[in-house]
């Protein structure tokens, strides 16, 4: 078998990947939106489009091309999250669409979180509904940092700027009482007949601003990254550690700190290659170091690691059964698993968001700089059920 | 920023090391078609330089190309890898299960019960296959980790939510973790990473002349022994290439001159479209939908 070597990686162009999410009430145009968006970039084939022009008797029925989501809705099964995928000359999108419906919240929450760009729909002719500023409230608490507000079907509202302009004062009014923290455009569109979703189009000569589309091909999603080079470890082999780096860059030979010790590191295999650094998402493999105790999930830091054992977190509860006052579970960042003890304001109900308090049983590896870039995610556990309850963001370290 | 090759491949990294870590004994799902062949790759850059710390697990359908079976051979033999083969037939048998019957016998929809049965022969309690969300709507579905009861059974309404990926691979005894690193992988992508990285496939994935037998529709199937020809069906000999390797009475063969991976690039691009159009839209519509499709040459 033919090794992998660095010299034989051709260098092809770089493409973005970009995973971009669509909120918005029932009926307000999201599966139109998203038709609209696949056929307007050609992202869809002559044959497609041929079927779905004969539907719509002479012009394309986007409906009819969502219809596949549309039928497991009404079978019960599209209460999940759906795909799509497509690109253009520097983008590889992953579309995620999920579902609108309340009680599925929780699939929401999870289909959003790892998204870049979020693009919330509203019906202009109807104004903000309350899935609507639920869903705004989910993008806060999830800390999406860039959100698309099409303000849909600007034909039925004959296309007038006072209209779209009122619409925009509603929810920068409402983002204000949420205290949303993200940047975010406002695009005034008619998925229906295409207006400002691709392209700029006739019907709104005073809108010359950007058009959904070319506002997610375009949007910067370069995270701001702090420099703190972290790393947990994933585990150990027979005499090799696996860690994945959460932040910052690693480099071999680095100085690395835990709570009153600190290791030289050694080279490392990057994704399976010798390498001279390696960068937040990739994972690492390096021979076990003597003297050391290293254990799955602890975390080592170019800069500080301390241990924390009372914290506070916004949680979205993920359980149908209403829960005691306190609960016993584990806890879990992306690898090992810590037993914890949940106190949850009293009355809390599937999706609902909330602050909470966490105590775990033995202490747990921080880096500050994580926390403080909201980016210290973790799910919950039932060791009852084993099912997952909850997933939130830590977001201080009372101890 | 990584580039989204790059990132697609420290994520399925990252899901491969938590299988290992957080599961007990998980096996890898291999069929021999590309979608596997990636996946060992990944497996190997995921615990190298250690070995890979996984056995194989084969469904055998008995119906397999000879190519596939060969290819499957040298890379267990070039890897030192442990490969258990589970043979449907076997099962079928054993279980008094009647065999799959037709023009087409496939035994793709005879597979599953074989699966069981080697998930309990070898103690299994986690499975890694290639499987895409691109691929089909059911596909589209499933978690990172895909829990399955004791029966070995799916339930789509209460799958464990994974929000930013975090996997909870907690199962109670006899349940068993289906686990997908290349999820968010499309076709496209396989195929740029199998070039980025230079890995061999089997020979049936670019073109080939080939004896097939030509439905009435214009689809191409290979033509094999365990097809039942009828004195109306017309054999005609094709430059053809496979899209996807499965069993022989069902997979269906392309037009295609694309003899090398640069080709089958360009050639995906310019249709890709068509796929996608297609799979995204349509394949949401019935589970069987891929497959009926498969059978009529749809690619
Ligand atoms: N007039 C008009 N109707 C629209 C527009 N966008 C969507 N619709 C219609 O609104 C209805 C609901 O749209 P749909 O895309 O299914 O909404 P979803 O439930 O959010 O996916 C359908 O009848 C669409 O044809 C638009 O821009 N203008």
């Amino acid at each position: 078998m033919q090794e992998w070597k660095t010299e034989k990686l051709k260098v092809i162009f770089k493409m973005e990947l970009v995973r971009i999410f669509t909120a918005g009430n029932v009926d307000d145009g999201k599966s139109t939106l998203i038709g609209r968006l696949l056929l307007d970039s050609n992202a869809l084939s002559t044959d497609v489009i041929r079927q779905v022009t004969e539907q719509g008797g002479g012009a394309p029925n986007l409906a009819f091309l969502t219809d596949g989501l549309r039928a497991e809705r009404s079978m019960g099964i599209t209460i999940d999250v759906a795909y799509a995928f497509f690109r253009t000359d520097r983008r590889q999108f992953i579309l995620v669409d999920t579902p609108g419906h309340e009680e599925y919240t929780r699939n929401m929450f999870a289909g959003a979180s790892v998204c870049d760009i979020a693009i919330v729909l509203m019906d202009a002719h109807r104004g903000m509904a309350k899935q609507t500023k639920k869903h705004i409230e989910i993008l806060v608490s999830l800390g999406i940092k860039k959100v698309i507000f099409a303000i849909n079907k600007m034909d039925l509202v004959g296309y007038q700027e006072t209209v779209f302009l009122s619409h925009c004062e509603q929810i920068k009014a409402y983002l204000n009482t949420v205290s949303a923290e993200f940047s975010s455009w406002f695009v005034p569109v008619s998925a229906l007949t295409g207006a400002s979703v691709v392209f700029i189009g006739e019907s709104m000569p005073w809108y010359q601003g950007e058009t959904v589309f070319s506002l997610v091909n375009g949007l910067s999603i370069e995270a701001e990254g702090s420099s703190e080079g972290v790393i947990e470890i994933q585990g150990i082999g027979n005499q090799t550690v696996y860690a994945k780096v959460l932040s910052g860059v690693i480099r071999p030979q680095a100085t690395l700190y835990r709570y009153e010790e600190s290791v030289q590191l050694p080279s490392f295999f990057r994704l399976g290659l010798p390498a001279s650094e390696a960068e937040e998402g990739t994972s690492i493999a390096f021979s076990l170091p003597e003297n050391l105790c290293i254990q799955r999930g602890q975390r080592w830091s170019t800069e500080k690691i301390f241990p924390t054992q009372a914290l506070r977190a916004s949680l979205c509860w993920m359980a149908a059964d209403e829960p005691g006052p306190t609960l016993a579970l584990w806890l879990s960042r992306g690898t090992a698993f810590h037993p914890v003890i949940l106190h949850l304001p009293s009355g809390i109900k599937l999706n609902a968001l909330s602050e909470v308090d966490l105590e775990l049983q033995e202490p747990m590896d921080m880096a500050l700089s994580i926390m403080e870039n909201r980016k210290e995610h973790f799910i919950l556990v039932d060791p009852r059920s084993n099912q997952t309850v909850g997933a939130g963001t830590l977001i201080n370290a009372l101890g | 920023m990584l580039d989204a090759l790059s990132f697609l491949e420290a994520q399925a990294i990252s899901i491969i090391r938590e299988a290992y870590f957080q599961c007990k004994n998980p096996s890898i799902l291999f069929s021999g078609g590309k979608d596997s062949i990636c996946m060992v790759h990944l497996v190997r850059k995921a615990f190298f330089p250690e070995a890979i710390p996984f056995e194989l697990l084969h469904v055998d359908t008995g119906h397999n190309f000879p190519e596939t079976l060969a290819f499957r051979d040298r890379l267990v033999a070039q890897l030192h890898l442990t490969l258990n083969v589970q043979s449907v037939v076997d099962t079928l048998a054993k279980n008094k299960i009647p065999d799959a019957t037709g023009k087409f016998p496939s035994r793709n929809a005879l597979q599953s019960v074989a699966l069981l049965e080697a998930i309990a022969t070898h103690g299994y309690d986690a499975c890694l296959g290639g499987g895409r969300r691109d691929e089909e709507k059911a596909r589209a579905k499933e978690r990172l980790f895909s829990f399955r009861d004791l029966q070995g059974n799916w339930n789509p309404l209460g799958q464990r939510p994974e929000p930013w990926n975090l996997l909870n691979g907690h199962i109670f005894s006899g349940e068993n973790i289906r686990i997908f690193p290349l999820s968010n992988w499309t076709e496209l992508d396989v195929w740029e990473y199998i070039r980025r990285e230079n890995i061999e496939l089997p020979s049936l994935y670019f073109s080939h002349s080939r004896l097939c037998l030509q439905l009435p529709d214009g689809a191409l199937m290979a033509f094999n022994p365990y097809i039942q020809l009828d004195s109306s069906d017309t054999l005609v000999e094709k430059k053809v290439r496979f899209r996807t390797i499965g069993d022989m009475t069902c997979t269906a063969a392309i037009e295609s001159t694309a003899a090398n991976v640069d080709q089958v690039i360009e050639e995906l691009k310019t249709c890709m479209v068509s796929e996608r159009g297609a799979t995204r839209l349509d394949d949401r519509i019935s589970d069987a939908g891929m497959e009926d499709r498969k059978i009529k040459g749809y690619f």
